[in-house]
C-alpha cells in the first residue's frame, strides 16, 4: 500500500509536468491533439494523487507504524474519526491534501471547461498545474508522507514499525478539527481556480469579461469555504484552547483572514466590471494578490517563520515557499504590466453617490484592513531586520486599529447596497436612510440604557441594527411589489422575491450575517473574567452566577486521563446546567490539555433558547498549590452564539446567491389592481 | 472503557507525570526571592518540567527538572511578603477591586513568556513557568505602590521590549502605528483621484462605450427574439 502510495505521487509528479509541456507546445504549434492530451493528464495526475491519498488514509486506518508520519501522529487507541484527521494533522499529511484538493478542483475546472471555453484552457492548464507542481515537488521530494521509519541492522539500515504511535496531538482531537482544515484548504485550493483563469485570459488576451463568468461561482464557493474554514478555526480555538476567546490575532489566524478580506474585495469590485466594465486591472490584481495570499497563508502556518498556537506542523519547508512565492509575484507583475493596454477601460462615473464609489470606498476599506493585518503580522519581522530588537505585535495592537475599520466596512454594508449604479438621487437616499438609522439608534439606545457602557460597543450595536433595518426595508419593499401584483402570502413572496434576483437577495443574506458577526464581536468588551480555587462543596458567585463545585473526580478512557470537575450552575438562583470542564492527559503523546465546558451547547436548541445572551465558559485549569483544590477560570461571554449563527447565516445566504436567477413565472394568479412606481425598482 | 472514579489527591501524579504546579510555582518563589531579576528565574525556570503549550504543541520532549534544594526558605519569606503587602488590600473592598482593575489592565498589556504567544491573562497553561511568576510580579509590585506604566517599564526592563503586547509607538515601532493608516490615506487619496477622473470623462465624454455595446447586443438578441 505505502509503495502504491509513494509510486502514485511520483507518477503525479510526471503526469504534471507532462501536461504543463504538451499544454504550452501544443498551444504555440497549435496542435489540438497535445492540448487534448494535456488535459487528460490533468484528469490522470488528479486520479494518482487521489489515489495516494486514499492509500495514505487506509494505512493510517490501519495502524501502519512503519511508515514515519503515521507512527508520529496516530496510535492505536485513537477513535477512528480522528485516526482519518490524522491524515491532515501533519505537515506531510496535510500537504499531500493540499494537493489532493488542488488536483480535484484543477480536474473540475478542466472538465468542465474545455470545451466551452477552449482557447482559455491552455494557460489555465500550465497555471493550474504549476500550483499542482509545486506541491507534487513537495510531496514527492521535500516531505514525503510515505517515508518509512528505519533503524540500523546487521546488513544495513532495515525497516522497521515501532509497537504503537506517538498518537496525534490532543490539541487537535476535538470535531470542529476534523472539518476545519479541509474548509480552509478547500477555500484556499478554490481560488486557485479563477486565479488560473484570469491569467490565462489575460495572456491569450481574451475578450470581454468571459473569465468572471466563468470563475463567478467557483470565486464564490472558494469564498464560503474560507468562510467556514475561518470561522470553523475560531471555534476550535475557542472550545479548545481555553483562553476564553475564539481569535487572538495570532500569525496563522491573521493568514487565513487575509485572502479572505482581498477575497471579499474581488467578489465585490468584479461586479463593477460585469456591470459597467470598470476596474478590469484592479480585478485582476485583486485575483492575483488572493491567490498569493493562500500560498502565503499555507507558508506562514507551515513554515514557523512566526511563533503561532497554531503551528502544528513545521520544518524546513520555508525556502521551497519562498521562491514559489517569488516565482508567483514575478509572473503575476509581469503578465499584468505587459498587457496593461489591453485592460484599459473608458470608466465614467455619472454621479459621486453612486454604487460605484461606494464599492471603491469597500475596496479601499477592506485592502486597508487587509494590509493593516499583513504589517502588524509581520512587523516582529521587520523590527528584527530592522532594528534588531525582537518585539511582539499581540491583540491589543491589532484590536487598536482594525475595530475603527470594522465598523466603517460595517458602515458600508449598511450604505453601499441602497446606493443605485450610476446615481442615486437625494430623495431615495432619504427614503431608504431614515428608518433603518432611527431603528439603529434607537437599540443602541436601549443597550446604553441597559448598562452598555462602551463606545466602540454602542457604535457596532447602531451599525449592526442599522445593516439589518436597511436590508429588512429592502425585503419588505421588494416582497410588497410582488404581492400587489400576484396572489402571495409575506413568506412566499419573499421567496419569490429572493428566486428572481438571487445574487442581489442572497448578498443581502450575507450582509444580514455579517451584521449578526458583529453584534457577536460586541460581546467580547463585555466579557467577564474569573479565577477560582475551589473544593468541592465550594461555591463561587460571578455578577448573578453562581457555581457550586459538586465534585472531583478521575476518569480513565484507552485514550486519556481526565480530571474532572462537576459543577452545578445558578443564574439568579435558578438552576441552569451542570458543567463538566475537565484536564485530560493523553496517554500515547504524554501531553495535559483542557476540555473546556461551554454552555449553552451549540447542538441544543432549547439550552441555546434558554439562554441565548452569553455563554458559560469554565475551565478546569489544573490543581492549585496544595494539591487539594483545583483551579477554575470561569468566564461569562456575553453574545458569542451569535457570531456563530452569523457565520451560518452568511453561508446560507452565499448558497442563495450560487442558485441561478428565475424569471418571473407566468400564469400566476394577479391581482387587478393598478401597479405602483415601485414595479419599476424591483424590475431594475 | 472507563475506570471507577478515584479521588482527586491521586491527580498529582497521574501516569507517572507531574500535573500539579506546586513544585514549579515554589521553585519560581524562591529563585524571585534569590535572584531578582524576572528574566533570570525564567532562565533557570526552563530547566523545571513544565508541560506548557510550547512543548505540547510542537511535540518537544520537555526538559528534566531540578530545583533548588535551599528554596524554602525563600519561598517562605517572599510569600510572607506578599501576604503582607496584600493585606490591606482586603480591608476595603473598592480599594481591592481597583487593585484588581490595575492588575488586569497592566497585565492585558503583557504577552505570557513562555513562548505560548498568549496574552498575559489568558496564558491557559498551568503548568506554564512564566504566567504566574509575572502575575505574581505584577501584584507585587502593584502592590508596592508603583504606578501602571512603571510596572510596565519594569517589565520591559526584565524581559526586552518583547514582552509588551503592542509595541510602544515611538522610534522604529512607530510605524507599526502609523503605516496602515497612512495607507488607508493614500487609498483614499487615490481612490478620489479615481472618482474624479471618471466623473470629468463623464462630463467630457459621449455615453460609454461599454454599455452602448451592452445595449445594442441587447437590442439585437430582443429583435431576433421578436423574429422568431
Amino acid at each position: 500500500m505505502d509503495a502504491l502510495g509513494s509510486y502514485s505521487l511520483l507518477l503525479a509528479f510526471c503526469f504534471c509536468l507532462y501536461s504543463i509541456l504538451a499544454a504550452l507546445i501544443g498551444h504555440w504549434k497549435q496542435k489540438p491533439l497535445l492540448q487534448q492530451s494535456a488535459e487528460r493528464a490533468v484528469l490522470a495526475a488528479c486520479g494518482l494523487v487521489v489515489v495516494a491519498t486514499f492509500c495514505l488514509a487506509v494505512l493510517l486506518l490501519r495502524d501502519d507504524f512503519r511508515l514515519a508520519y503515521i507512527a508520529s501522529h496516530s496510535n492505536r487507541a485513537l477513535p477512528v474519526y480522528f485516526k482519518f484527521a490524522a491524515l491532515w494533522s501533519g505537515q506531510e499529511g496535510s500537504l499531500l491534501w493540499w494537493s489532493c484538493l488542488m488536483s480535484l478542483f484543477a480536474a473540475t475546472a478542466v472538465a468542465v471547461n474545455r470545451r466551452t471555453h477552449a482557447h482559455l484552457m491552455p494557460y489555465a492548464v500550465v497555471a493550474l498545474m504549476a500550483v499542482l507542481l509545486f506541491f507534487l515537488i513537495l510531496n514527492n521530494f521535500a516531505v514525503n508522507p510515505f517515508r518509512l521509519l528505519t533503524a540500523d541492522g546487521p546488513r544495513g539500515p532495515e525497516v522497521f514499525s515501532p509497537p504503537d504511535g506517538g498518537g496525534l496531538n490532543p490539541l487537535l482531537q476535538h470535531p470542529a478539527m476534523v472539518i476545519h482544515p479541509p474548509m480552509l484548504y478547500l477555500g484556499f485550493v478554490g481560488f486557485s481556480v479563477p486565479f488560473a483563469f484570469a491569467l490565462s485570459a489575460l495572456i491569450t488576451r481574451s475578450k470581454g469579461e468571459q473569465w468572471i463568468r466563468i470563475t463567478r461561482h467557483w470565486t464564490m464557493i472558494a469564498w464560503c469555504f474560507l468562510t467556514i474554514g475561518v470561522l470553523l478555526g475560531g471555534r476550535w480555538a475557542y472550545a479548545v484552547l481555553g483562553w476564553g476567546g475564539y481569535w487572538g490575532w495570532d500569525p496563522v489566524e491573521n493568514a487565513s483572514l487575509l485572502p479572505w478580506l482581498t477575497g471579499t474585495a474581488f467578489l465585490h469590485s468584479v461586479m463593477m466590471q460585469e456591470k459597467r466594465g470598470m476596474m478590469k486591472v484592479w480585478n485582476m490584481g485583486l485575483i492575483f494578490a488572493t491567490f498569493l495570499l493562500c500560498i502565503f497563508g499555507t507558508f506562514l502556518t507551515r513554515s514557523g517563520v512566526l511563533s503561532s498556537v497554531h503551528a502544528f506542523a513545521q520544518s524546513a519547508i520555508g525556502p521551497y515557499f519562498a521562491v514559489f512565492l517569488s516565482l508567483l509575484l514575478f509572473v503575476c507583475g509581469f503578465v499584468l504590466l505587459r498587457r496593461l493596454d489591453f485592460l484599459k477601460s473608458e470608466n465614467q462615473l455619472d454621479s459621486l453617490a453612486s454604487r460605484e464609489s461606494s464599492f471603491l470606498f469597500n475596496n479601499l476599506i477592506l485592502l486597508a484592513s487587509c494590509f493593516a493585518v499583513l504589517w502588524g503580522t509581520l512587523f516582529p519581522l521587520i523590527s528584527e531586520a530592522v532594528q534588531g530588537v525582537k518585539i511582539s505585535v499581540g491583540a491589543p495592537y491589532f484590536n487598536k486599529i482594525q475595530v475603527p475599520i470594522g465598523l466603517f466596512l460595517l458602515f458600508l454594508t449598511g450604505v453601499g447596497p441602497l446606493f443605485a449604479w450610476r446615481r442615486t438621487s437625494m430623495e431615495s437616499l432619504r427614503r431608504n436612510f431614515t428608518r433603518p438609522l432611527i431603528f439603529g439608534a434607537l437599540v443602541a439606545i436601549v443597550s446604553f440604557i441597559f448598562g452598555a457602557r462602551n463606545f466602540y460597543a454602542l457604535v457596532a450595536i447602531f451599525l449592526a441594527f442599522f445593516v439589518i433595518g436597511t436590508i429588512t426595508l429592502e425585503f419588505f419593499r421588494g416582497a410588497r411589489v410582488i404581492r400587489q401584483k400576484e396572489e402571495r402570502n409575506w413568506a412566499g413572496a419573499v421567496i419569490e422575491l429572493t428566486r428572481r434576483n438571487t445574487r442581489r437577495y442572497g448578498g443581502y443574506v450575507i450582509h444580514f450575517g455579517v451584521a449578526l458577526l458583529f453584534i457577536g464581536f460586541v460581546g467580547s468588551a463585555f466579557t467577564i473574567h474569573e479565577q477560582a480555587e475551589v473544593l468541592p462543596g465550594d461555591q463561587v458567585t460571578v455578577r448573578n452566577y453562581r457555581f457550586v463545585v459538586q465534585s472531583l473526580d478521575q476518569q480513565e478512557t484507552d485514550n486519556h486521563i481526565a480530571s474532572q470537575a462537576r459543577i452545578d450552575v445558578f443564574r439568579n438562583d435558578k438552576f441552569l446546567a451542570t458543567l463538566t470542564p475537565e484536564r485530560r492527559f493523553y496517554k500515547a503523546s504524554g501531553q495535559p490539555t483542557t476540555e473546556v465546558a461551554i454552555w449553552p451547547h451549540l447542538s441544543k436548541p432549547l439550552e441555546i433558547l434558554q439562554h441565548p445572551h452569553a455563554d458559560i465558559y469554565l475551565v478546569f485549569a489544573g490543581m492549585a498549590e496544595d494539591n487539594q483544590r483545583a483551579v477554575l477560570q470561569i468566564y461569562i461571554n456575553p453574545l458569542v452564539l451569535w457570531v456563530w449563527v452569523g457565520g451560518a447565516v452568511m453561508v446560507f445566504g452565499t448558497g442563495i446567491a450560487l442558485v441561478p436567477s428565475r424569471p418571473p413565472q407566468p400564469g400566476r394568479p394577479t391581482r387587478k389592481r393598478k401597479p405602483t412606481k415601485e414595479r419599476d425598482e424591483v424590475a431594475a | 472503557m472507563k475506570s471507577p472514579r478515584k479521588p482527586i489527591s491521586r491527580l498529582s501524579s497521574l501516569g507517572g507525570h507531574d500535573f500539579s504546579r506546586a513544585e514549579t510555582a515554589q521553585h519560581v518563589r524562591t529563585a524571585l526571592a534569590a535572584e531578582g531579576s524576572l528574566k533570570r528565574i525564567l532562565a533557570s525556570g526552563a530547566k523545571a518540567h513544565f508541560n506548557c503549550g510550547k512543548h505540547a504543541a510542537r511535540l518537544k520532549p520537555c526538559p528534566p527538572v531540578s530545583f533548588d534544594p535551599g528554596a524554602k526558605k525563600h519561598a517562605a519569606l517572599a510569600l510572607l511578603a506578599c501576604l503582607l503587602l496584600a493585606a490591606p488590600l482586603v480591608a476595603q473592598q473598592p480599594a481591592e477591586q481597583a487593585a484588581k482593575d490595575a492588575f488586569q489592565r497592566v497585565s492585558d498589556k503583557l504577552i505570557c513568556q513562555c513562548g505560548c504567544n498568549y496574552g498575559l491573562s489568558h496564558c491557559p497553561h498551568l503548568e506554564c513557568p512564566s504566567a504566574p511568576v509575572l502575575r505574581a510580579a505584577i501584584r507585587q509590585q502593584l502592590a508596592a505602590g508603583k504606578s501602571e506604566e512603571q510596572v510596565l517599564q519594569a517589565m520591559v526592563a526584565d524581559f526586552g521590549p518583547a514582552v509588551l503586547a503592542a509595541p510602544p509607538a515611538e522610534g522604529f515601532n512607530l510605524t507599526a502605528w502609523v503605516m496602515p493608516f497612512v495607507a488607508l490615506a493614500l487609498g483614499l487619496w487615490l481612490a478620489i483621484v479615481v472618482i474624479c477622473r471618471w466623473h470629468a470623462r463623464r462630463r467630457a465624454a459621449a455615453p460609454d462605450p461599454y454599455l452602448l455595446e451592452r445595449y445594442r447586443t441587447n437590442l439585437e438578441r430582443e429583435m431576433k427574439r421578436l423574429e422568431e
